[in-house]
């Protein structure tokens, strides 16, 4: 099993209180190395209130490899929040040739 | 360095660099001391040749009177990680002012050649004149100090790059090479030949893989010059590693800074290939001379496709814990490594590949190969290449030169081949001179003289200011992309202030990759240099330095004849939008218009009193 860029396996355990919150379907989809051992893109369900860190963390994606944030196609911060029906893209840095 | 300060941003005339004059017309050879005149100087790389070339009047690059200047940087050599750069200076052949002047120029490199040339002794190299016959210049370590001798070369005269090296490794052990291909032997119809510089790897596996100073024409200055190859022969004097530098090593590697370079089996993000995964989701990848299209076409060339037929193995210079080549290799039917094809790097890939029409990884991996070998910047090449293709299909009924269009691999392939023989000077002298030619420039992605790399320019006005090559000497091309910037004020700012400090690492004698994203004024830098040298430098000071030599590098090309309105992009961008690109649109008139207004107000004032 891919274990990720910490070592450890992928779980989607941290949103325990989905009931007691409002949910939200939330589409996320990977560019390049992101995609190795994780998915190209999938709807998962968030509560309510959840910002993109939280599924960054989720994820695993390690912070240094983090270099685009989009939410419906525009730019985002890591701690915006995000609203039912966004699609969260996330991709790897780019630098220099 | 002979070094009698610790404080060489007060003391610079304190701090001696050991440099070379060569003259090639009556071969005398002078050794001397010289002091430096500013922190630019100590520094070195293009922050101490611009100001030699800042002292001379050009009017022609393949003159008598233009130099060309072999430097390194002041941690070049050292125990500091990716410290190996070696710095090729002088008036370009191919980058010029609307006015016909050449610009200034500078190239660099990594390999194994800087930290050899450093540990002869000797930080500078400057060729004067022209050799009648084709010569290399052997530079040795001696108990006195640095020998530097010119030697005939005419048994290295029409080998390749590659071949030159390995030719000169059998005369000269524990040396190593910086030699031209057959395309710099042809500098009167190439003006876009490179300087490959020897690695480790090439020399115990026999394999091509090489460094390259590639942007400029630098090879075929040096071509013109009858220099065919530099050997750079000594003991390898790297200090031992000191507490300091140990730290700021492993805070390169494991930090953070270089982890999108770093293997993707160690966690990394695989190299500068992986921008074709980053920049397709905006559909951005240039496609057929910078005109996305807005389809899947890109994705052929994504690392996870070549994969499938293709071994890719992450390599590194010497000691450099980034490790951020990524050599494609033939793979056999066991799965092991075959022959060795070429070394994936986004700019030579994209502009050989996707950006002529090429969708196949093996076809890419040649070109690319054959490029290297006759020694051509893969940069003006691809781009001068996909202009003829853009014009032949504009103009089927009267193509250019072989009638080549995209895609048409055989056709391209005969292009790069007779280009580098001197054959089609209509390729080899770039795209400004051939659009000017056919008297349709719009579409010739160049700014300045200097083909683009391989990021839209849709995305990046800065290319603009950029005062040797697109990204590498002005760091804009992430800004709108990557950071989301599309405001006034941000563009303003990155160019004036922040992105233009990248060129830190063309002195420095650092690989951009050490902190792309900082540059080089930090506490890093500033350990490694105490730690060293003993030498008490601020990161302000070495900001302030920074800036003086990039905007001196500014006024020269203003001196060489730059028009304020030649600071612009292809006009293609604007007259002809490209609506597949999903970024905001910051390339109208009116945004280049203003911004040019701006960022003049900024540099303007700064810019007297540079030159002599
Ligand atoms: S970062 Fe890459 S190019 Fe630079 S020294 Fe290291 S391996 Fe070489």
């Amino acid at each position: 099993m891919y274990r990720g860029y910490l070592n450890q396996p992928l779980t989607a355990a941290p949103f325990k209180n989905l009931q007691k919150w409002g949910k939200m379907n939330i589409t996320i989809k990977l560019v390049g190395t992101f995609r190795i051992g994780r998915f190209f893109e999938t709807v998962r369900e968030y509560p309510s209130g959840t910002c993109v860190r939280e599924v960054v963390d989720e994820l695993r994606i390690p912070d240094p490899l983090l270099g685009i944030v989009l939410i419906n196609d525009i730019h985002a911060g890591v701690e915006e929040i995000l609203n039912d029906g966004d699609i969260l893209c996330l991709l790897p840095l780019i630098d220099g040739g | 360095m002979k070094y009698f300060t610790s404080d060489p941003a007060s003391e610079p005339s304190s701090v001696l660099y050991s440099r070379c004059t060569v003259d090639l017309k009556s071969g005398e050879i002078q050794m001397e001391d010289v002091p430096c005149r500013n922190l630019e100087d100590v520094l070195g790389g293009f922050g101490r040749s611009f100001q030699i070339l800042a002292e001379r009047s050009i009017n022609k690059a393949y003159c008598d009177e233009n130099p060309l200047i072999v430097n390194t940087g002041l941690l070049t050599g050292s125990s500091a990680m990716t410290g190996m750069r070696t710095y090729f200076s002088g008036y370009s052949p191919i980058k010029e002012s609307k006015k016909g002047l050449p610009a200034a120029m500078w190239s660099a490199g990594s390999g194994n050649f800087g930290a050899k040339l450093k540990w002869t002794g000797l930080d500078e190299l400057i060729f004067e004149n022209r050799s009648q016959k084709p010569v290399y210049a052997l530079i040795r370590e001696t108990p006195d100090g640095p020998l530097v001798e010119l030697k005939p070369a005419d048994h290295l005269l029409g080998l390749s790059t590659h071949d030159k090296i390995m030719a000169l490794q059998n005369e000269y052990g524990n040396a190593h090479f910086a030699a031209i291909g057959q395309a710099g032997e042809q500098w009167e119809n190439v003006y876009i030949g490179a300087v490959a510089l020897s690695t480790d790897n090439q020399l115990k596996s026999g394999e091509d893989k090489v460094r390259f100073a590639g942007r400029g024409g630098m090879g075929s200055l040096m071509g013109y010059k009858n220099i065919l190859a530099l050997v750079a022969q000594s003991s390898d004097k790297i200090k031992p590693l000191s507490p300091e530098v140990r730290k700021v090593n492993i805070n390169v590697v494991k930090g953070g800074g270089s982890a999108r370079l770093q293997p993707i089996n160690r966690g990394g993000g695989g190299g500068t290939w992986a921008a074709y995964d980053v920049l397709q989701a905006f559909h951005a990848v240039p496609v057929n001379n910078f005109r996305p299209q807005g389809n899947g076409l890109p994705e052929k060339m994504f690392r996870a496709n070549v994969e499938k037929e293709y071994l890719i193995k992450s390599e590194a210079c010497y000691r450099c814990g980034i490790t951020c080549h990524n050599n494609v290799y033939e793979k056999k039917e066991d799965g092991r490594a075959g022959e060795f094809l070429a070394k994936f790097d986004y700019e030579p890939l994209n502009l050989l590949s996707t950006n002529i029409g090429i969708h196949d990884a093996g076809q890419a991996a040649r070109l690319i190969h054959l490029t290297d070998n006759f020694g051509m910047d893969s940069i003006s090449l691809g781009v001068t290449i996909s202009y003829v293709l853009s014009y032949n299909e504009r103009h089927p009924e009267h193509p250019l030169l072989n009638g080549a269009t995209f895609g048409e691999y055989s056709k391209i392939m005969e292009l790069v081949e007779q280009t580098a023989l001197g054959n089609l000077p209509e390729i080899g002298r770039g795209s400004k001179r051939l659009s000017e030619s056919t008297g349709e420039t719009s579409y010739a992605y160049h700014v300045k003289g200097l083909e683009l790399p391989a990021y839209q320019p849709e995305t990046n006005p800065g290319y603009a200011w950029a005062i040797a090559g697109g990204h590498m000497s002005m760091g804009t091309y992430g800004l709108l992309t990557r950071e989301g910037k599309s405001d006034m004020d941000s563009w303003v700012q990155g160019i004036t202030q922040t992105k233009l400090q990248i060129v830190g690492f063309d002195m420095i004698g650092l690989c951009k990759f050490f902190d792309i994203t900082k540059g080089i004024c930090t506490q890093m830098v500033v350990d490694c240099l105490k730690s060293e040298f003993n030498l008490e430098v601020t990161t302000e000071e070495l900001a302030a330095s920074v800036r003086r030599a990039f905007l001196r590098g500014l006024a020269l090309e203003l001196r060489q004849g730059y028009q304020k309105e030649e600071y612009s992009l292809p006009a293609e961008v604007w007259e002809r939008p490209n609506p597949n690109i999903k970024l905001p649109n910051i390339t109208s008139p009116e945004f280049i218009a203003e911004l040019q207004k701006r960022v003049w107000e900024v540099f303007e004032p700064e810019l007297e009193g540079l030159l002599p």
